[in-house]
């Protein structure tokens, strides 16, 4: 393995401005690893011409002492995200080989920032799914394996951006996160992932999925990079108007150590039936950590928890529903002709979807239409409400709330995909911090009996960025994950 | 353009669709509400898919049916997690002017214009 691929964001960004290596060399340390990864599926699109072009241009602003924050690192792009000139399909066949001519806030805050783009990174179709299996570009394999070296699942939906980290396929990854599409896939595969506050990154040029409830993140190596990378991607922005115009904070300059007095609350009713115990003592020994650490701890409830996953599997999907309108066959995209505009634009739909996002948009039409409106989508916007209430009085008691990201470690390809109601449970700790809209980071904290990774998740206040980030990296000093999956995949 | 005819109508379908209300959200998903859903959607959906749809969307809405536990009558729904004041802004033209930027993706144009199938008599 090459060594300059061993390199965190951190690490990368200080050799380059003490000019130990060249942004060209970092580069084509990545592009030589990605293409010889396929095994993993983890990218979708390689742009190596385009991300030498990008290196290049980076070790002239280095050269001049321009170097900007995230000068001539390499990342990976989760295909949802609109880049100019390269095809952007949110893994779906209904989008074809669309190609934005336009770049989305996001990713265009990272290039103006310095950073070098590798490719686009594979997701389940329009962000849809807890394992990366419903992507038209197929399955994106775990670089983690256990002993019986069945293949497993990376998470999902940003599946392509935690696999491609944790296989070191960039530096880092952007992803976004709708009900734990971030913080679930960095649990499985050991890396760290940040789903911010609602509205502290503009949505805009983010293939849309559930408005109300996404929000762009990334997913990185370490605490700190994932500080970093927020520090670019975050931005009030004009074009999205639920982006908030508050000051992005020096999210690095957070990582102080220092947590005493720190209040974490420990919710009760995320003790769920069935929880492997392992989850269990890792839960606690992440309590242990904090407690070390300074710590306060404190019980809290959050007694309208069981409700999430019901509420969300309304919400999503309705605003999914809405979302989805616009795939026709008229504008861009895949059409299919049909005997008439009618008939081409419900051909055009059937072709073009998976399973699961038919399922996901005949959900949400349901709950929208004339007679279930109330008893479903209302319904679920009133209990949205009583679970963000029942975060406000928890806060009153605690800064930061600690659980663990998953009920599980990975489980194998092909395990869950016959039900989708099994599928959901994944998102069971993750999905209140969507609908309460507030900042979530999951931190590897330890392996399971199989030798697989486990993630331990922090909740923040709303905009509470800087304490989150403050106590994931106390954990990730405790815990010393430095487990790595054994490079099986390269072609080399 | 096809801007008010097409996809999963939201509001629109109230008026649009005459389906008869029901009395609670007890019901399941049967095939001809199955087909009615996959109408509104405009999703083509052949006779052979109907029973393993509606099956699939009734086990869903079995699922989301614990919510009608809870009592919340009085609770104001909610929409935006963060709250924000919608700000209003200059009423000028700011962007556009690129047909050929807006067009390039198109899967049928005629000069400047989307081309759809007829759709006037």
């Amino acid at each position: 393995m090459s060594k300059l691929t061993d390199l965190n964001l951190a690490q990368a960004r200080d050799g380059l401005r003490d000019k130990q290596f060249s942004a060209r060399e970092l580069t084509q340390a990545h592009i030589e690893r990605v293409a010889a990864a396929d095994k993993l599926n983890a990218y979708v699109l390689q742009t190596p011409e385009k991300a030498l072009e990008m290196a290049d241009a980076s070790d002239a602003k280095i050269a001049q002492g321009e170097a900007r924050p995230l000068e001539g690192i390499p990342l990976g792009i989760k295909d949802l995200f609109c880049t100019k000139g390269v095809r952007t399909t949110a893994c779906s066949n209904i989008l074809a080989e669309f190609t934005p001519p336009y770049e989305s806030t996001v990713t265009g805050n990272l290039w103006a920032d310095g950073a070098v783009m590798l490719g686009k990174l594979n997701n389940d179709e329009f962000a849809m799914g807890s394992s990366n299996e419903t992507s038209r570009f197929g399955a994106v394999i775990n670089p983690w394996r256990g002993a019986d070296q069945k293949p497993l699942v990376p998470g999902g939906s940003s599946g392509g951006s935690s696999s491609a980290v944790a296989a070191r396929l960039g530096i880092a990854a952007t992803a976004t996160d709708t009900g734990g599409s971030i913080r679930q896939p960095a649990a499985f595969t050991g890396t760290v992932g940040l789903k911010p506050t609602y509205g502290r990154c503009s949505r805009w040029g983010v293939v849309a999925f559930a408005s109300s409830l996404d929000q762009a993140g990334p997913i990185t190596q370490t605490v700190r990079d994932a500080a970093i990378m927020l520090g670019s991607m975050a931005s009030y922005d004009a074009k999205d108007s639920t982006s908030v115009n508050l000051p992005v904070p020096n999210y690095e300059a957070a990582l102080t150590g220092d947590i005493k007095g720190l209040r974490v609350g420990i919710p009760a009713e995320y003790r769920v039936d069935n929880m492997p115990s392992e989850i269990e003592a890792l839960w606690q020994q992440g309590i242990d950590w904090l407690t070390q650490a300074g710590a306060e701890i404190v019980d809290i409830s959050l007694p309208h928890t069981k409700y999430a996953l019901p509420a969300y599997y309304i919400i999503a999907p309705a605003e999914a529903s809405s979302n989805l309108a616009r795939y026709d066959g008229v504008r861009y995209g895949m059409r299919v002709a049909g005997k008439d505009i009618d008939d081409m634009y419900a051909s055009t739909r059937a072709a073009g979807f998976g399973d699961e996002v038919i399922r996901r948009i005949m959900i949400g039409t349901y709950a929208l239409s004339a007679g279930y409106y109330d008893a479903y989508y209302v319904k679920a916007l009133q209990v949205r409400r009583l679970i963000a209430e029942d975060f406000t009085k928890a806060y009153e008691k605690c800064d930061v709330v600690l659980t663990p990201t998953t009920p599980s470690s990975a489980f194998a390809i092909g395990e869950k995909s016959d039900d989708p109601l099994e599928m959901y449970l994944n998102d069971v700790f993750t999905v209140t911090g969507n609908l309460a809209g507030l900042p979530g980071i999951s931190v590897p904290a330890g392996v399971d009996a199989k030798g697989l990774p486990l993630g331990l998740q922090l909740i923040g206040k709303t905009f509470g960025e800087e304490d989150l980030l403050r106590v994931a990296g106390v954990l990730e000093t405790a815990a010393q994950f430095t487990a790595r999956a054994d490079d099986w995949w390269s072609a080399e | 353009m096809a801007c008010c005819t097409t996809g999963a109508a939201l509001l629109v379908s109230r008026e649009t669709f005459r389906i008869p209300p029901i009395k609670g959200p007890k019901m399941s998903v049967d095939e001809k509400m199955a087909r009615r859903i996959a109408t509104l959607a405009r999703i083509g959906v052949s006779d052979a898919q109907l029973p393993a749809l509606a099956k699939e969307l009734s086990a869903i809405l079995g699922f989301v049916e614990q919510l009608s536990e809870l009592d919340t009558s009085g609770v104001k729904p909610l929409t935006s997690a963060v709250e924000t004041t919608m700000l209003g802004r200059e009423d000028v033209i700011n962007d556009g002017g690129y047909p050929a930027d807006v067009l390039a993706n198109a899967p049928e144009r005629d000069d400047d214009y989307f081309a759809v199938p007829k759709v006037v008599e």
